[in-house]
């Protein structure tokens, strides 16, 4: 009699050949639900070059996947309107910003999130929304209470939407609220930009309703437009692999330690620390900017 | 076991013609050689078709375990005279299972090894669900929570009127009759799904919804209800998306469902609601019952009871959950008829009165009406024996009172053999039998007339559907069973969901690479040659 230790092999699927077309292979012991996710991932937001599409996507590359925490809404007055007048947040490769008041800078809640005695775990980002009196947070993630915050995923609540098409009507609900911008072809239906409705008394004027995502022409309109607008309910995710820009500015905050500064007396990340060194070393050898290699 | 093709090819034949009319004819059966491959390759190419497409209701099976075998265990080959290879397999082998040791049994085929029904289910979630039903057209602003990412399961009733083109209720969709859905996908993503509706009827979204945000109809006046799951019942019928419907006039997507624990074929005789409702008119009974038959468990007994249906997509069997949380899993179709098996009738070539029954099945223990048919009045009948041979091979005649059988021989007479021609000489009659065992009954008619004899056969069946395969879910008051997204057999109580896991303890020796092949994962095996 003998025993034996049975061993796994794959046996190729549809999905396999899809995955090679994608360029995502099957992982050893992963499951084929858990690949078709991240096939359906790649297929529903593209893997590319940009900076966006990189830090969506790298987690995938490696079989894991974003997981959604927190969501984040605007507080309403009594008349549904936010009470923070030009809500912001971010999220960069240390902090959390969320902005009451983004045009004039009024910070609301800012959050180290690589200092042990700020926002180092997840609790603490939620401890902070949750007291303010502009924003509104929901715990998607359960589990989220000693997840580490610097793994949260670069973002920020500023979106564009590319051609937007506009249904032959006076008044166009576009598919987004929050409106920033509108950046109309340019037909005569969009000459000037008015501030009420009742101001639309002729070819060429429009007026906007930045809040609900509504404009209004004088005439029945056409074409097409792109607009930017601000992401409310907002989700951050947590990222397994978490990917940062290397030009963010607070990256310093990782990379370097504290010391007194000589222009302003306070103590500011100036010092590199080994893991900035260590990181500083890597982009210097890959790109050493002329000098170096 | 063949389904509907049979009738497919049969129905190239003309109406009057007994191949189109009687499945137990010799014509159905020698075409139902034909069919039953023609089944499997239609199932085998429908999920071909599909086997790219990310959002296919099947995963595959994509991973498989081997040992080789080394030394004393590897299999002895013995050469025949004939020149065959003739490997000693193991007598015993036994897999250490996360269920614990389970003794394997040997399979012969590679296809048998992974797609062999299961043997065994092994609960891996258990998922509490405040409600299955996440959305309704009667509370259209109420969106309840999904528990987890899933297909929906939407439900479509109670339709009075779909739209035409340019009709004023219709002027979004313009002649579509469609359900749009808004949400999140199973990553979280932003998706919308449109949804054709062509008639009432139950239907399963593609995408894998975690969230849903919006729902908008247009094109018919019905109620819709999106539900993680709803149990199959007689209006809420279950479309087995591999097989076809077919009844001797229509064809169309077969269609599942229970009734007083038999399960029930049919198919729908217009397939388009725009074409039968239409407003003000009355709705027509569009379905057409094509066969019935029992539910029996591996050993052949007929089981009651049964709670709910679903078709597994990977291996198109029919699973049923039973009140006690067993489920029975049945390789379903329609049983071919046998050729005739009565030792003291055969049909003879010439056909004067055939036996038509209403149906070419009956219920168990029903009592259903069969009637004489004067096909061909060649020469004045003298009289008839009607005799039938029950499933356990009792022979009886039909007596004069047309309800009762007996052993002995009665002759039913015609009008009379003098001055009387043919057609004039024999006037069909009714009559009954009682169908209390399940398997063929034949049904005999011997018509003496005055130029000639005629035997002819024709065939009832009381079905009954054995399953291949018994799995014990222990839930204790069930509701409903489905297969979620990812392939894994859910079954639902009042506050549950319970996902299992199939497994499938089977091994497949293969001699030439003396190997061993197994479809589950074992930490260590023990083989005994």
């Amino acid at each position: 009699m003998g025993s034996y230790t049975p061993i796994l092999f794959d046996i190729p699927t549809g999905l396999d050949e899809t995955g090679l077309m994608l360029g995502l292979h099957r992982f050893r012991d992963e499951s084929l639900a858990t690949y078709r996710r991240r096939l359906l991932l790649e297929t529903t937001q593209r893997s590319g070059p940009t900076q966006q599409q990189f830090i969506h996507s790298v987690g995938r590359k490696v079989g894991q996947f974003d997981i959604p925490v927190f969501e984040v809404d605007l507080v309403l007055d009594g008349n549904d309107v936010p009470l923070a007048p030009d809500p912001y947040i971010e999220v960069t490769s240390t902090h959390v910003r969320a902005y009451s008041d983004w045009t004039n800078l009024t910070l609301d809640i800012e959050l180290n999130l690589v200092s042990r005695t700020d926002a180092y775990f997840l609790r603490e980002v939620y401890t902070a929304f949750n007291a303010s009196t502009f924003f509104d947070i929901t715990v998607i993630d359960t589990t989220y209470t000693f997840k580490r915050s610097d793994r949260l995923r670069f973002d920020n609540t500023e979106r564009l939407k590319r051609i937007e098409y506009l249904k032959e009507s006076r008044s166009n609900k576009l598919k987004n609220d929050h409106v920033r911008a509108i950046y109309p072809q340019a037909t005569d239906h969009f000459i000037e930009e008015v501030a009420s409705l009742a101001l639309v008394d002729s070819v060429g004027k429009y007026y906007v309703d930045y809040l609900n995502g509504v404009i209004f022409t004088y005439e029945y309109v056409s074409g097409a437009l792109t607009y930017s607008y601000k992401e409310f309910p907002y989700r951050m995710f947590w990222q397994p692999v978490r990917p940062w820009p290397y030009n963010d500015s607070d990256k310093d905050h990782r990379m370097k330690d504290l010391m007194v500064a000589d222009a302003t007396g306070q103590e500011e990340p100036l010092l590199l620390n080994n893991e900035g060194a260590k990181i500083a070393n890597v982009v210097l050898g890959i790109h050493p900017l002329g000098w170096g290699e | 076991m063949s389904i509907f093709r049979t009738q497919r090819l049969a129905n190239k034949f003309p109406r009057w013609s007994k191949v189109r009319a009687d499945p137990s004819s010799l014509g159905a059966r020698l075409l139902s050689v034909f069919a039953e491959y023609y089944d499997f390759r239609s199932t085998e190419l429908l999920k071909m078709k599909t086997e790219m497409d990310l959002l296919k209701p099947h995963l595959g099976r994509g991973v498989a375990w081997k040992a080789q075998l080394e030394g004393d265990d590897q299999m002895p080959v013995e050469i025949t005279t004939g020149g065959d290879r003739v490997w000693t397999y193991p007598t015993t082998v036994v897999g250490t299972h996360a269920t614990g040791d389970q003794t394997l049994v040997r399979v012969d085929d590679i296809e048998a090894l992974l797609w062999s029904p299961p043997d065994a289910v092994g609960l891996v979630e258990t998922i509490a669900t405040a409600n299955l039903l996440i959305w309704t057209s009667a509370a259209p602003s109420v969106f309840n929570t999904m528990s987890y990412p899933e297909r929906l399961q939407v439900v479509v009733e109670n339709s009075t009127d779909f739209f035409g083109r340019g009709q004023y209720k219709n002027l979004e969709a313009s002649g579509r009759h469609l359900i749009q859905f808004q949400g999140k996908d199973i990553n979280g993503i932003d998706f919308i799904e449109q949804m054709e509706i062509r008639d009432d009827g139950v239907y399963r979204t593609r995408t894998i919804v975690s969230e849903l945000t919006a729902i908008n109809s247009d094109g018919f006046d019905g109620d819709v209800l999106c539900y993680l799951n709803t149990p199959t019942t007689a209006t809420r019928k279950l479309t087995d998306m591999y097989h076809l419907g077919v009844s001797e006039d229509t064809e169309g997507p077969l269609q599942l469902f229970l009734a007083s624990d038999t399960l029930s074929y049919s198919v729908q005789q217009i397939l388009s609601g725009v074409n039968y409702r239409t407003g003000g008119a009355e709705i027509i009974d569009n379905d057409e019952l094509i066969w019935k038959q029992a539910l029996a468990d591996t050993g052949g007994t007929a089981e009651t009871g049964f709670v709910d249906l679903v078709v597994n997509a990977e291996t198109s069997r029919l699973y049923a959950l039973k009140d006690d949380g067993t489920v029975l899993v049945y390789d379903h179709g329609i049983t071919p008829f046998d050729p005739p098996a009565s030792t003291t009738q055969t049909a003879t070539l010439n056909t004067y009165i055939e036996i038509n029954p209403l149906r070419s099945w009956a219920s168990f223990n029903e009592t259903m009406k069969l009637y004489t048919w004067h096909r061909h009045p060649r020469f004045p009948v003298v009289y008839i024996e009607v005799m039938r041979r029950s499933p356990a091979g009792i022979e009886e005649y039909l007596q004069a009172d047309k309800t009762t059988w007996a052993a002995g021989v009665y002759q039913h007479l015609g009008s009379g053999t003098e001055n009387v021609l043919a057609e004039d000489s024999w006037i069909d009659l009714t009559f009954d039998s009682a169908f209390d065992e399940y398997g063929q009954w034949e049904f005999y008619c011997m018509t003496r007339t005055t130029g000639g004899n005629s035997t002819t056969y024709t065939g009832v069946m009381v079905d009954k559907l054995t399953a291949v395969a018994t799995l014990a879910t222990a839930v204790g008051t069930p509701t409903g069973i489905y297969f979620s997204e990812n392939g894994q057999l859910c079954v639902t109580d009042a506050s549950n969901v319970y996902r299992f896991d199939e497994y499938g303890h089977f091994y497949y020796a293969n001699g030439a690479g003396q190997q061993l092949l197994f479809r589950e994962e074992y930490t260590n095996v023990e083989v005994t040659l």
